[in-house]
């Protein structure tokens, strides 16, 4: 991927309207608080795991301990790098959606609401069944994404469907669960 | 020569009819990948790899491998028409690509680019073809303590070559270690972060993450950013039309760009971590430094194209050989792949061109049928897979989703799997928008678990020394190489404006030279 950089001077954040309640920690600072955290409890995990067996040789705990402990070294590193940095630093890698993309706007709030449909069609997977959920899944998401064309997204959930089956059921053999159509 | 024998055996190997079909499901499948944005080889070769699990090693490496390089082809065709790299390898063929669209030349700039792809496929495999072996036997002598200093070499030059906040690709790679390290320990059998769960106790696969990572992570920044809303500006080409052909002058024009390209590409593509974007990047600054009209650049100037697509081919074939012979690879693609020779059975390493030959060279011979079968599947069917760039992304992305979850169930039939996939999506949205680097994540997960073990065995043989690394000539040799590594980052802007400052000179004086020449010819 080819990163482009745009900077964004930090007087003009996203949070310009957060002015006067103090400095602005931007997304990133989370992103990287969180991997701290979670590094934290790797490690104090990993210190649970032997360093040496009792033969002398490397133990269980010898590798997570030390990927551990480097990992939140260079994730506080970056964290401070990140909140003293006089410039947020936006690295959008790959401009795939070409020159208009910067006027596209950016739709966090959707690709939620996206992500939590493809968790339901997942966590539904096997109850219900591969082949409905995933008529289902296609349906509701295309509506999503273009509600300007109905018809075309019945016939595509419908289509998509037949297609899945036969290349990952019929062809392939991959046992998809049968959930609902079971019982059938 | 060997080299010969072995290459004729490949090539009578890979001559069944399920290969030759296998292969060119595999050209077709790796130029679809190719040309819908936003799905790159990594992502295609994550999706598809599941597919390959019914199939034998050596079918599936030759069908995957097409993917692999038939996406390079595949990626020029949206770079040329519409403006928009079907893969960031081919962001550099947007720079000439879309003004010599603009200026009605399309078609010849996509038939020049496949002829520049061809060439520095079929360069690319005759190299792999000889420097593979090579190395191969090199690597061979190799015993745990290099191979584990290989192992993080490989990671170091990923990291120090990658393009964007080093630091964070460092992180990157921690955290594929650190999913690595999930399962049960090699060396005692105990349970590392299982939470009790028996499906972690062989580890996390790396299937669900490299789809997760490239596949789902790819469909939610391309929503994020809008891909749903996008009108897309399309310039048409047909084979019938008028002016579909390069004219002699362009294939004089471009020659020595597609050879300049096809030696850089390759060179490029076989140190780890550098792969087919930074060659055909490279190969655009060249061309544009040692041109005799470089204020033709950026304004639809052919060689602007084909020298960088010539790179990117050349480099795909290049990023085999440490794959091929250390088992190291050297970009999230060839990670992928790595992770096919596990699950068909075979070892990745230095004994795996000796132990497996019929694979090897099977996957070496199916390269130099494999492009010929591109070249003719570019220039005659470009117009349909052009035709495939139009499918918008508010259609694509959901169906994406569907073929990622079905892949990473097919495997194992596991829905924690298919679980860990989906945040895995999440989590490499949230990578590329900070600047982490999946890939880095992808090899370090790979690589983990070979980097463990070799530490281990080189700790039994050193009775708990770490003296045994200074004390083997070929690992002090590595770790000359890996302080080196280190200082590029020090040395980087010095060593890139000496370079830089020769190309410019050579670029000087071939432009001084040229009214010289043409007053001589007069």
């Amino acid at each position: 991927m080819t990163p482009t950089s745009t900077t964004v001077p930090a007087a003009q954040a996203p949070a310009d309207s957060a002015a006067g309640r103090g400095r602005w920690i931007s997304p990133k600072a989370w992103f990287l608080l969180g991997t701290i955290v979670f590094f934290a409890v790797y490690t104090e995990m990993a210190f649970d795991l032997e360093w040496r067996t009792q033969a002398g040789r490397i133990g269980p705990g010898y590798f997570p301990r030390i990927i551990g402990v480097l990992a939140m070294l260079v994730a506080a590193a970056n964290l401070v790098l990140d909140l003293r940095s006089e410039t947020h630093e936006v690295v959008e890698l790959e401009d795939e959606v070409g020159e208009a993309a910067e006027h596209l706007g950016r739709h966090l709030g959707l690709m939620f609401v996206f992500v939590a449909i493809c968790a339901v069609f997942i966590s539904v997977l096997v109850t219900v069944g591969a082949i409905p959920a995933t008529a289902v899944f296609l349906l509701v998401t295309l509506l999503l994404l273009d509600p300007a064309h109905k018809v075309r997204a019945v016939v595509l959930a419908v289509a998509v469907t037949a297609f899945m089956y036969l290349s990952f059921e019929v062809a392939l053999n991959a046992g998809l669960p049968g959930g609902i159509l079971d019982h059938f | 020569m060997d080299a010969f024998s072995n290459l004729a055996n490949g090539i009578m190997t890979i001559l069944t009819v399920q290969n030759l079909l296998l292969l060119f499901a595999g050209v077709m499948l790796g130029m679809i990948v190719g040309v819908i944005p936003g799905v790159g080889p990594s992502a295609g070769l994550a999706i598809l790899l599941p597919v390959t699990f019914g199939l034998d090693p050596t079918g599936a490496i030759v069908m995957l491998a097409a993917v692999y390089y038939g996406a390079m082809y595949g990626g020029t065709i949206t770079s040329v028409l519409i403006n928009t790299p079907g893969e960031s390898a081919t962001v550099a063929s947007t720079f000439d690509g879309y003004p010599l669209a603009k200026k009605g030349r399309a078609g010849p700039a996509l038939v020049m680019a496949a002829v520049g792809s061809f060439v520095a496929g079929t360069v690319g495999a005759i190299l792999i073809s000889f420097l593979a072996p090579t190395m191969a036997s090199f690597a061979a002598t190799f015993g745990p303590p290099e191979l584990f200093l290989v192992v993080v070499a490989g990671l170091l030059t990923l990291i120090v070559i990658t393009q964007g906040n080093r630091m964070l690709g460092a992180l990157s790679a921690l955290m594929g270690f650190a999913i690595a390290t999930v399962g049960i320990d090699i060396g005692g059998g105990q349970q590392r972060y299982t939470f009790g769960s028996v499906e972690l106790i062989n580890g996390i696969d790396f299937i669900p993450v490299a789809i997760g990572l490239f596949g789902v992570g790819e469909v939610l920044h391309t929503m994020w950013k809008g891909g749903h809303l996008e009108k897309l500006a399309f310039f048409g080409v047909s084979a019938r039309s008028k002016g579909f052909w390069p004219t002699k002058r362009d294939y004089r024009e471009n020659a020595a760009p597609i050879a300049r390209g096809s030696v850089l590409g390759f060179t490029v593509g076989v140190t780890p971590g550098a792969g087919a974007t930074v060659a055909s990047l490279m190969s655009y600054n060249l061309e544009k430094s040692v041109s005799k009209t470089p204020e033709k650049f950026g304004k639809g100037h052919m060689p602007g194209l084909s020298g960088p697509e010539s790179a990117n081919n050349a480099a795909s074939t290049g990023s085999l050989v440490p794959l091929l012979t250390l088992g190291i690879p050297g970009s999230a693609s060839t990670a992928i792949l790595v992770g096919g020779f596990l699950m068909w059975g075979l070892q990745p390493g230095p004994l795996l061109m000796e132990q497996n030959p019929d694979f090897a060279w099977g996957l070496i011979a199916s390269m130099y049928l494999g492009n010929v079968m591109l070249l003719l599947v570019n220039i005659f069917c470009i117009p349909a897979f052009a035709s495939i760039a139009r499918i918008p992304f508010k259609v694509l992305g959901p169906i994406i989703i569907v073929f990622c979850a079905f892949g990473t169930y097919a495997v194992n039939a596991s829905l924690l799997e298919v679980q860990i996939m989906l945040a895995c999506g999440v989590l490499g949205f949230f990578m590329r928008r900070y600047g982490l680097s999946p890939a880095a994540m992808v090899i370090a997960l790979v690589l983990g678990p070979l980097a463990e073990e070799s530490l281990r065995q080189t700790m039994i043989i050193s009775d708990g020394s770490f003296g045994i690394f200074l004390e083997r000539g070929t690992s002090l040799g590595i770790i000359v190489l890996m302080v080196f590594l280190v200082t590029v980052p020090v040395l980087g802007g010095r060593i890139r404006s000496g370079i830089s400052r020769a190309v410019s000179t050579i670029g000087r004086r071939r432009r001084e030279d040229a009214p010289e020449r043409e007053s001589v010819d007069v």
